[in-house]
């Protein structure tokens, strides 16, 4: 780890203005399960960490008018076990729950699970966040790629999205406020995260001298089915292979406007809008839902070793949007 | 784990091999035809013998070692056994499945062949079988039940050497009773202190607490490093004998005290006593008191005349397969193993079910990824590097082999022999489970989907 300077300011605008116009300038610090692991590896190398964890404004799950607001740093555990979250978005809950250790969901925020960087093996080896090799060329298409994605994936960026929470939040409309040295703006989280066209560009929208500071559940979800559905080798402590969110209104039983966003199979959070077109005006059936799985995939282009994830994020649509129809079955 | 610590440790050799097996319809094994290869990184690689166990009657096997820039190779428990088992007792399942007939009465139609432990590997697979209630559910090869989760259980079995090697043990007796054992020993985690000081113990007539060992430190005699499942059949020999002549040396002292000949005495219950009458007697320290103000001091070496080397074990495992995902959960495994004598039944028995769940680890997760493009070991930490958690690990039952046939052969060494099978009776599970081979370790869920053809 190299040195840095380290600030723990009380103020959301005072953080702010601690930030730089560059990534290498400062590092926001929250729970820390992710930037402690970058700057040991130096992969961040920052000049400066921003601890923000004294900012009270960033804090609580609040329900209002316009839905339920959960501020940058509730933890991933807090998240999983607040009551209002778990009676309207189960799905949330499951995602939630998927997050490696009691110890990760504990330290973890919400923010971070969202901001954190991707696992892309070569990215955390050094060779940045596209893989490429002296000459510019990317290492994944012929690398180990079993963990890359199969969607999205038309370069230059092949890693994948390694946010549990974001799918579920996408599904359930979500939005992401930003606040930068202007103030604060509000964007879908669907358009917070970006496929980044070069070795210069992130792969979320924040700009470095901006911190995420809320996510908007719009009251409008509520009455939602929605649910997770995670493929992970191991049952803890492990990154999901592929994830299906699904969130839609039931009609008597009739699917109205469903959304179907799928993890950790492309650069950024997939959203399946050939399966949610399929889906819509029809009945939820064993049979449709394989067809659904079928159409989200469609468009998958496996890399080397990847073939098998294709088959694993059908599975996951087909097994969440069942459970969404059948909450607890 | 820092990352240095995988990237310079070193790796296991790797061993794959093309098998032809053929047997009679009653499941004898005929013949054997493998062509195997593997690496042990820029070193040359011994050739590995194939088949595993197996004396098959017509037998032809070549071996190519294959020299590559990854790294050093390093011996990983039992060096070679459970890649040679793997690829022994997989096609071997194969053949069982295409007579068909249950692999565990086909290991018992080539008994003639299985080398120096059958008598021990029909006892083991009857109770193995009890234990794991196999003849219920076995089931010929594909799980046919509805539904994408299958079930299916495993067989396989394995030898190991052991023995011991050079061991100098120091037993010190004192004036005011206490007993020192120094060897320049070591205990891996594994019980080599416990082991150590209960020989002493038993030999001297004493209980655990009254003997102190001393291990760890190389102004101790030396005694031989741990390697080879060698260190109990060492060290307790070493012990047996060294502290055999100290208790010979104390006999000598106060058989003028009791009026009984050395010979006639013996040390029991923390007493010195004429054999057959506890009247002529002393407490251990009153008896050691009449050293007055010298200690007995023996030194000694090991002799294989009172341990032994080569032990069997059978292991079985029952899983449940996704097949739509591919995961593999881990049910249950059973483990039967012998060791010649039991000397402390808990450390014998943890060292089994930590063979099991490192097998557990090799056969599911456990894979070092080096970069064909840049030579870079990409997983050299705990987050990539994956290790089974407590869910993933299931049931596992150990059953150690005592009594007569097993206490007389004296100790054998146990650290390796339990790490062989494993990985064959989980793929035999899986395979029982899903109707496929899945040809290779660890089975990740890429590799499961792929032999199922749904990837």
């Amino acid at each position: 780890m190299e040195n840095f300077e380290y600030a723990h300011p009380a103020k959301l605008k005072d953080a702010v203005g601690m930030l730089g116009v560059n990534w290498s300038d400062a590092a926001v610090l929250a729970g820390g399960t992710d930037l402690l692991s970058l700057m040991k590896d130096y992969v961040e190398k920052p000049k400066r960490v921003v601890n923000v964890k004294g900012i009270g404004e960033l804090e609580g799950i609040h329900t209002g008018k316009q839905g339920i607001t959960i501020g940058a740093l509730v933890s991933v555990e807090e998240l999983r076990t607040n009551s209002s979250i778990a009676k309207d978005f189960p799905s949330l809950v499951q995602a939630a729950a998927g997050i490696a250790s009691a110890q990760i969901r504990t330290m973890g925020t919400v923010a971070g699970d969202l901001c954190q960087r991707p696992r892309c093996w070569y990215f955390r080896n050094g060779f940045g966040l596209l893989a490429q090799d002296a000459d510019g060329k990317s290492l994944v298409p012929g690398g180990e790629n079993k963990y890359h994605a199969i969607l999205g994936n038309d370069g230059p960026a092949y890693f994948v999205s390694p946010s549990s929470l974001a799918p579920a939040l996408i599904a359930l409309g979500a939005s992401a406020t930003i606040t930068g040295p202007g103030g604060s703006r509000e964007i879908p989280l669907a358009n917070f995260f970006l496929i980044p066209g070069s070795a210069s560009e992130r792969e979320h929208a924040l700009k470095p001298n901006e911190i995420l500071t809320r996510i908007t559940i719009p009251a409008a979800s509520q009455g939602l089915s929605n649910a997770t559905y995670e493929v992970r080798q191991r049952q803890i402590l492990d990154w999901p292979l592929a994830t299906a969110s699904v969130a839609f209104r039931l009609d008597g039983s009739t699917i109205r406007s469903a959304r179907i966003v799928l993890g950790h199979v492309a650069p950024i959070p997939w959203s399946a809008t050939a399966a949610e077109t399929l889906i819509a005006g029809h009945s939820l059936s064993e049979d449709l839902s394989e067809q659904v799985g079928e159409a989200a995939v469609l468009g998958a282009r496996p890399l080397s070793q990847n073939k098998y994830k294709v088959q694993l994020a059908r599975v996951a649509v087909k097994r969440a949007l069942l459970a969404a129809r059948n909450p607890g079955a | 784990m820092r990352n240095p610590s995988p990237r310079e440790a070193g790796s296991r050799p790797t061993l794959y091999a093309r098998v032809k097996i053929a047997g009679k319809k009653d499941g004898t094994l005929t013949a054997w035809q493998s062509d195997a290869w593997g690496t042990s990184g820029p070193q040359a690689q011994s050739p590995l013998n194939l088949p595993y166990l197996f004396r098959v009657p017509n037998r032809l096997a070549n071996f190519t070692a294959v020299l590559t820039n990854t790294g050093p190779t390093r011996a990983w428990r039992a060096p070679n056994a459970p890649q040679q088992c793997y690829v022994t007792m997989c096609p071997f399942d194969d053949l069982a499945a295409k007579v068909p007939m249950d692999p565990v009465e086909m290991y018992r139609k080539n008994f003639p062949i299985l080398g120096a432990r059958v008598k021990e590997y029909a006892e083991q697979l009857t109770i193995a079988s009890e234990l794991m209630d196999w003849k219920s559910k076995w089931h010929p090869r594909g799980d046919t039940r509805p539904g994408p989760i299958k079930r299916g259980v495993g067989v396989a079995l394995h030898t190991w050497g052991g023995g011991g090697r050079s061991s100098t043990c120091q037993v010190r007796i004192n004036p005011d009773g206490s007993v020192e054992v120094s060897l320049g020993s070591q205990d891996l985690g594994t019980g080599n202190r416990t082991v150590i000081g209960i020989v002493a113990a038993e030999t001297l007539g004493l209980p655990l607490e009254m003997v102190h060992v001393n291990i760890g430190d190389s102004r101790y005699p030396p005694s031989g490093s741990s390697g080879g499942s060698t260190t109990v059949g060492s060290v307790s020999s070493s012990t047996r004998i060294t502290a055999t002549d100290a208790l010979n040396q104390l006999f000598a002292k106060v058989a003028p005290v009791l009026g009984v000949a050395a010979d006639r005495l013996e040390a029991t219950d923390s007493r010195i006593q004429a054999i057959n009458d506890s009247s002529k007697g002393l407490d251990w320290k009153q008896a050691c008191a009449k050293l007055g103000g010298t200690s007995i001091i023996a030194t000694n070496q090991m002799s294989r005349d009172i341990i032994s080397a080569g032990v069997g074990g059978v292991q079985m495992a029952e899983v449940s397969v996704d097949v739509d995902t591919g995961v593999i959960r881990v049910d249950k495994m059973v483990a039967v193993q012998d060791c010649g004598l039991v000397i402390n039944m808990t450390t014998a028995e943890s060292q089994v079910y930590g063979a099991l769940i490192f097998g557990i680890n090799y056969s599911l997760y456990e894979e070092k990824i080096m970069d064909q493009q840049t030579g870079r070991h990409l997983n050299p930490n705990m987050e990539f590097y994956k290790l089974a958690g407590m869910n993933d690990i299931g049931e596992l039952v150990v059953h150690m082999m005592t009594g007569p046939g097993y206490d007389e052969r004296g100790p054998i060494g146990l650290g390796e022999p339990p790490t062989v099978s494993p990985g064959p009776a989980l793929s035999n599970a899986v395979a029982n489970a899903i109707g496929v081979r899945v040809p290779e370790l660890p089975m990740t869920p890429d590799r499961v989907l792929a032999a199922l053809g749904k990837a």
